[in-house]
């Protein structure tokens, strides 16, 4: 992909602020927010009109967790990465996380540097395919 | 058993109880430099819970695990003249920040203690539902601890309140 690719992305968070601040952090001209969702439902209809590349996924959410949609998203739309964000940490979240298809995991609160690093770390991958 | 040998016992696990959580409490916490976190009064059993007053806004989180129970925050917004719109944003930043305190407390728990406690999302309870939480049995423990929220230059109290079902603490 060239330097002009503007990247695709979808933020899926319960927390109205977690989405608009991760959202601030991510206005850059790379990056091409396609879509905010409060929970898995919305996510999956945001995914079914729009490709994304990458999809940042809170663990806990209403109804549907984050792993349960991770793992869906990795069976259904297995274009789309995925990275996992919470404010647990335990080791098994992590484990789960990445069992379900997610390719990093960031622990809340996160600064705007370890989100774009993740971000850019796991975009390089889909540039080098 | 005599009633004294059982009564010990009790105490000694509260104690227990109030010795793990404390050594998983947070003392300061920034939420991306838009609130800050300070513990004001650390964890202590409590027997009488102040009723919750007007003032007050609630949330409420399920705990799941090693623990079980639940966790009541309220923070007290008297005199702070949140217009609608203000107040919109302060629930939604204040719900995030105490997501982030107990899920990094929770966190702190498994590697300091090696107790798995999950949180669920956090939800606005009504007052019925506060008092249900409350109710106090034999099989309940309560724990306050206090938090200031500072935010927006403005300086909030915050109660913390966890209601922990002592039959499903399980021995780490």
């Amino acid at each position: 992909m060239d330097a002009n690719t503007q990247y695709r992305i979808l933020i899926v968070d319960d927390s109205d602020f977690s989405r608009s601040n991760i959202s601030k952090m991510l206005d850059d001209p790379r990056y091409n927010i396609i879509g905010e969702a409060a929970n898995a439902k919305e996510a999956i209809n945001i995914l079914k009109d729009r490709k994304a590349h990458l999809a940042i996924v809170d663990v806990v959410m209403p109804d549907v967790s984050g792993i349960e949609l991770a793992n869906y998203i990795t069976e259904n739309f297995s274009d789309t990465n995925i990275i996992m964000i919470s404010s647990l940490g335990q080791e098994s979240i992590v484990i789960d996380s990445i069992s379900a298809g997610a390719s990093d995991y960031i622990q809340k609160p996160f600064k705007k540097d370890d989100l774009i690093t993740s971000v850019e770390k796991i975009l390089d991958t889909i540039e080098e395919v | 058993m005599n009633l004294t040998t059982q009564q010990n016992k009790h105490v000694n696990r509260k104690n227990s109880i109030q010795e793990i959580l404390s050594g998983s409490i947070v003392e300061e916490l920034s939420i991306y430099n838009q609130a800050y976190l300070q513990l004001d009064t650390p964890l202590i059993n409590i027997s009488v819970i102040h009723e919750k007053t007007k003032y007050e806004l609630p949330l409420m989180f399920t705990i799941d695990g090693d623990f079980s129970g639940n966790i009541i925050c309220l923070i007290d917004i008297y005199n702070k003249n949140l217009t609608a719109e203000n107040k919109t944003l302060f629930v939604s930043l204040y719900s995030e920040s105490m997501n982030i305190l107990l899920g990094k407390m929770m966190t702190n728990l498994d590697f300091e203690s090696g107790h798995n406690v999950l949180i669920s999302n956090p939800k606005m309870p009504s007052d019925e539902m506060i008092k249900n939480c409350v109710a106090k049995n034999f099989n309940q423990e309560t724990l306050s601890m206090c938090y200031k929220y500072i935010s927006n230059a403005l300086e909030y109290d915050c109660r913390i309140i966890f209601n922990v079902n002592k039959n499903k603490l399980t021995e780490v």
